[in-house]
């Protein structure tokens, strides 16, 4: 409530130009979510996201799962993990067009991108942070390799698995909306290069709340999962 | 009756940039029989949890064998169960699962091993905590898990790594208490590592005394005193002569500064 007076009471100071207050903003968004091309936009960006963070998770998980298990995979991946790590993911999106194009594979592509190593590296660092005891236990117990990763490296890893997961989904919506500034015309990135070209702030930062909200959204989803998922242990982490 | 010959086991480390090599244990060498309650007791670092570990077949050794009944180990068994200094139970998981965990491994099914399971928490004493998550539990009664836990597999012979060595001495001698009345039911063979002397000529038919760098057994003495026993034995003299006997010995073992 503090943060929505002082954003309406700055808003009326700075001008609508460039800071237009709550109220205006909200006005604009209440507009702009009964027009049909908004909502088109919503579905062209979140078939890129949600098809690129999909596929991120399903290939991330079992990377880092894999080499956080086996010291010697991980040795053999872990510079090539640090490399993507640090290259700036904007960079790759010419690479993306020239090979994809413009258009829904390449834009999943760069949601892919700018999500998969994070959830790949926190999936590792789960595995590497299994407690040694556990498994020396469950070994003492007689359990075979595969009941050791289900049953002790798995449930071990699996509250890192999920900040990775939170982590990649903000990554994503990232990935999202930069992929639809960069190539162009789509989605919710075409509303706020549109409504930015034109000076219509209000419906520009009705964008971006919006993009926000979604965001915030599936953030807490994922973090109804983990709650259900691992009880025991719920990670502190970037919300 | 297990049959420990001659065990050495060599560890190299880095001390001042080149590796040196030491002896962790050298000629290592015991007899326990079966049915018998044995108690290892030492200076820390001495080499004992190690040992401990040997037997029920985590650590490997470079010379000398383990038979148990004949047989030499070559890795854990189900004729072993063992009870972890740090509880080692999983968190994720309540008391009833904890305890069936080494059930589960086996194959047994949850229906199948629910009465056993049951059985157990009861003679441990955590009957109404059966639902708990181990982070509900206060240290004792999380070993509490951990000794139903190696009991449910009905192993014959029980391996016992400082199991109170993390419990305040109320606890302790709790735990002691009720640890004595479950072995006498059973007897089961039991190895029990421990540096608490009172503890060690408490629970023991005999207790081992081993010295540290490299390890092997000084002298094993025997506990002459009557069973059932309970914690008024604990004022006879010949407890307490043992005792005195006992801190000579380790009195003169304190490890080199290193």
């Amino acid at each position: 409530m503090i943060l929505l007076s002082a954003w309406e009471i700055a808003g009326r100071r700075v001008g609508a130009l460039i800071f237009p207050a709550f109220s205006q903003v909200l006005v604009a968004w209440v507009k702009l979510s009964s027009s049909p091309e908004f909502l088109k936009a919503i579905y062209l960006s979140n078939e890129a996201m949600v098809i690129g963070f999909l596929l991120a998770a399903a290939a991330g998980i079992p990377l880092g799962l894999f080499t956080g298990r086996f010291p010697l995979a991980g040795r053999v991946a872990n510079p090539y993990l640090d490399i993507f790590l640090m290259t700036p993911t904007v960079s790759l999106v010419p690479l993306f067009i020239m090979i994809f194009g413009v258009g829904l594979v390449s834009r999943i592509a760069v949601v892919f991108s700018f999500a998969f190593i994070f959830v790949a590296v926190n999936a590792q660092a789960g595995m590497k942070a299994t407690e040694p005891s556990l498994v020396e236990m469950a070994h003492s117990f007689g359990a075979r390799e595969s009941q050791l990763f289900t049953r002790i490296y798995l449930p071990s890893a699996l509250p890192a698995i999920m900040a990775g997961i939170r982590i990649g989904i903000s990554r994503a919506v990232a990935g999202m909306v930069v992929a639809e500034l960069l190539m162009g015309a789509v989605g919710l990135g075409e509303l706020i290069s549109f409504y930015g070209g034109s000076f219509k702030t209000d419906y520009l930062f009705a964008t971006i709340a919006t993009i926000v909200c979604e965001g915030l959204i599936l953030l807490h989803l994922a973090q109804r999962l983990e709650l259900r998922l691992a009880p025991w242990k719920v990670s502190e982490g970037i919300e | 009756m297990i049959d420990i010959r001659n065990i050495v086991k060599l560890y190299k480390k880095q001390e001042d940039g080149r590796p040196v090599e030491f002896y962790a244990l050298k000629g290592f060498s015991l007899r326990i029989e079966n049915h018998e309650f044995l108690s290892i007791i030492g200076p820390s670092g001495c080499g004992k949890t190690t040992l401990l570990k040997m037997v029920d077949g985590l650590i490997p050794w470079d010379e000398g064998e383990i038979l148990i009944d004949g047989r030499s180990v070559s890795g854990p068994g189900p004729d072993r169960g063992m009870v972890f200094q740090n509880f080692a139970l999983l968190p994720w998981v309540d008391v009833i699962a904890n305890v069936g965990f080494g059930l589960e491994l086996r194959g047994v099914k949850a229906e199948q091993r629910e009465a056993v399971v049951l059985e157990y928490i009861r003679a441990v004493g955590l009957d109404g905590f059966e639902h708990h998550y181990p982070r509900q539990l206060s240290g004792g009664m999380q070993q509490r898990v951990g000794l139903a836990r190696a009991l449910a597999v009905d192993p014959k012979i029980l391996l016992l790594d400082e199991p109170f060595g993390s419990v305040d001495a109320q606890t302790r001698r709790l735990l002691q208490h009720d640890l004595i009345r479950l072995w006498e039911r059973s007897q089961k063979t039991a190895i029990f590592v421990t540096h608490d002397m009172e503890e060690a000529i408490y629970l023991s038919d005999r207790v081992a005394l081993m010295r540290p760098r490299p390890g092997s057994v000084q002298e094993v003495l025997k506990v002459s005193l009557p069973r059932p026993r309970n914690e008024e034995i604990k004022k006879e003299k010949s407890f307490v002569d043992l005792k005195e006997y006992l801190w000579e010995q380790l009195k003169g073992m304190q490890l080199p500064k290193s």
